[in-house]
């Protein structure tokens, strides 16, 4: 009896802490959301101002998200983000499904050997090649020119990888059965592979659009003019030698934040299943 | 519309809807490209950057209308694009690398993609230094006054290259458009491939108000 009730006054503590833990983890995730937030609507003196803290200051500057409009084209970058984000999500998503449906279920010579060389390509930091892509681009009349972004964006090692772990699991006597009904490979891949692979192209589509949306060191070496620039390189704007103005930063930021959480709760019941099947993490 | 016709239509909705969705799509993006990423091509003819300066959008507008004038430039055409908001830690520029600047820098220059920087002289000693700049005691000193009337050899100032040589690697523009108020410089780019240009730029300066 004693010792059954030590067992679950053990498993209660054992829960009780970790609920704590997680509480604990959830404030720190959490915490600068929110200050970030009670920042979008203060004044630059009081994002700093600690003692007393004020979630809502006491004369909240809601015009901080009408300034943000009109002191720099905020819609203009907007635009070309929200341009940039859905092209280069739709490439890599037909690029990668396409390539890794070729490398998961069709045989070809040095298959493997290929998989392997565009995977180890992940593997190379950009600032390597940097220079001699931009030198390539610039070749290539691409120079300060959004395309410039969807080309080098619109093929991915990831993406690739990600799709082929999910077509690995789709038994191949599925594609045997319908070369044998007459089927071409391109017939297969869009009518049985694609829709079967929602949760992994979810998957793709989220890790996608955040990277593209949030990229930063990209747009700023390949766009130089004021008209072509992106929300990321926007937001600096607001960042002078000797000054920031931090009210407009954080109501710029929740702004841009929005299309994001759209985009991974609209997914999000994907993205969990997409995680599980292809074992990749976030 | 005839009963016919009608049927038709509806078939072809029926069946084709996420065709037809496709394609309006990928038109819809097509033209949505050619607005923001096409029309008129306008070449940059010469391209700078401004360095831990704050300038304002509207005398980075004017001085570079001016300069394009100058240089002679057809307006349709080609442009003079100076870039702000960039700021190096020359203290140290390894931690600065990471918010971009540098990156963006070095790839303009080993590219020959960057003309000329304004900045403050600490960057310029830091530029000198890693010999990115180009001497410009010659062609510069050579124009007896500028047209605000002062001499140009005055507003030469100094630094070492990699070697510590002394060379004079910027021009003083602190009391012209391009300035926030405090010291700044011009240089140009040792691997520029418009340097004639961007020496007409900055005489086009120092015209009076």
């Amino acid at each position: 009896m004693g010792k059954k009730s030590s067992i679950a006054r053990n498993r209660v503590i054992g829960k009780v802490l970790i609920y704590i833990l997680l509480i604990l983890i959830t404030v720190i995730m959490v915490v600068p959301f929110l200050w970030m937030l009670s920042a979008s609507i203060k004044t630059n003196n009081e994002v700093f101002q600690m003692t007393p803290f004020q979630f809502i200051p006491d004369e909240p500057q809601w015009s901080n998200y009408q300034e943000i409009w009109t002191k720099i084209p905020l819609a203009r970058f907007v635009g070309n983000t929200v341009y940039l984000t859905i092209i280069v999500t739709i490439l890599q998503m037909v690029t990668s499904s396409f390539a890794a449906y070729a490398f998961s279920k069709l045989q070809f010579k040095h298959k493997n050997t290929l998989f392997l060389a565009y995977i180890a390509t992940i593997a190379m930091p950009w600032q390597v090649y940097m220079v001699p892509q931009f030198i390539m681009m610039r070749g290539m009349g691409l120079n300060d020119k959004l395309l410039a972004m969807i080309c080098l964006q619109a093929f991915s090692a990831f993406g690739v990888f990600l799709m082929k772990q999910f077509y690995e699991g789709i038994p191949d006597s599925l594609c045997e059965a319908a070369r044998i009904d007459g089927m071409s490979e391109y017939k297969i891949y869009s009518t049985i592979m694609l829709p079967l692979s929602k949760p992994a192209l979810s998957t793709l589509v989220i890790f996608t659009f955040v990277n593209t949306w949030n990229d930063y060191l990209g747009p700023l070496i390949y766009l130089k003019s004021e008209e072509k620039k992106t929300i990321q390189l926007g937001l600096k704007m607001f960042i002078g030698q000797y000054a920031a103005e931090y009210g407009l930063i954080m109501a710029g930021s929740i702004i841009t934040l929005i299309p994001v959480l759209i985009v991974f709760l609209a997914l999000q019941k994907y993205f969990v299943e997409g995680v599980a099947a292809t074992g990749i993490k976030g | 519309m005839s009963d016919e016709m009608k049927a038709r239509l509806e078939n072809i909705l029926y069946y084709h809807k996420s065709k037809i969705l496709a394609v309006a799509g990928a038109a819809v993006l097509v033209i949505a490209g050619i607005a923001l990423d096409g029309g008129s091509d306008v070449r940059t003819a010469l391209y700078g950057v401004a360095v831990n300066v704050n300038l304002s959008r509207e005398n980075c507008e004017a001085a570079c209308s001016r300069g394009a004038g100058d240089i002679g430039l057809d307006p349709e055409k080609e442009k003079i694009v100076l870039e702000t908001g960039l700021e190096i830690d020359t203290e140290n520029p390894g931690s600065n690398a990471m918010s971009g600047t540098l990156e963006k820098m070095t790839t303009s220059i080993f590219s020959h993609e960057l003309d000329f920087m304004v900045c403050t002289e600490v960057v310029m000693d830091y530029y000198a230094g890693l010999g990115g700049l180009e001497t410009l005691d010659t062609g510069w000193a050579e124009t007896d006054t500028l047209p605000d009337g002062t001499t140009a050899e005055d507003h030469l100032i100094e630094s070492h290259d990699k070697n510590g040589s002394p060379g004079y690697y910027g021009i003083s523009i602190s009391n012209t458009l391009l300035s926030d108020g405090e010291d700044t410089v011009f240089c140009v780019f040792r691997n520029s491939e418009h340097k004639d240009e961007a020496m007409t730029f900055v005489r086009s300066l120092f015209q009076e108000e």
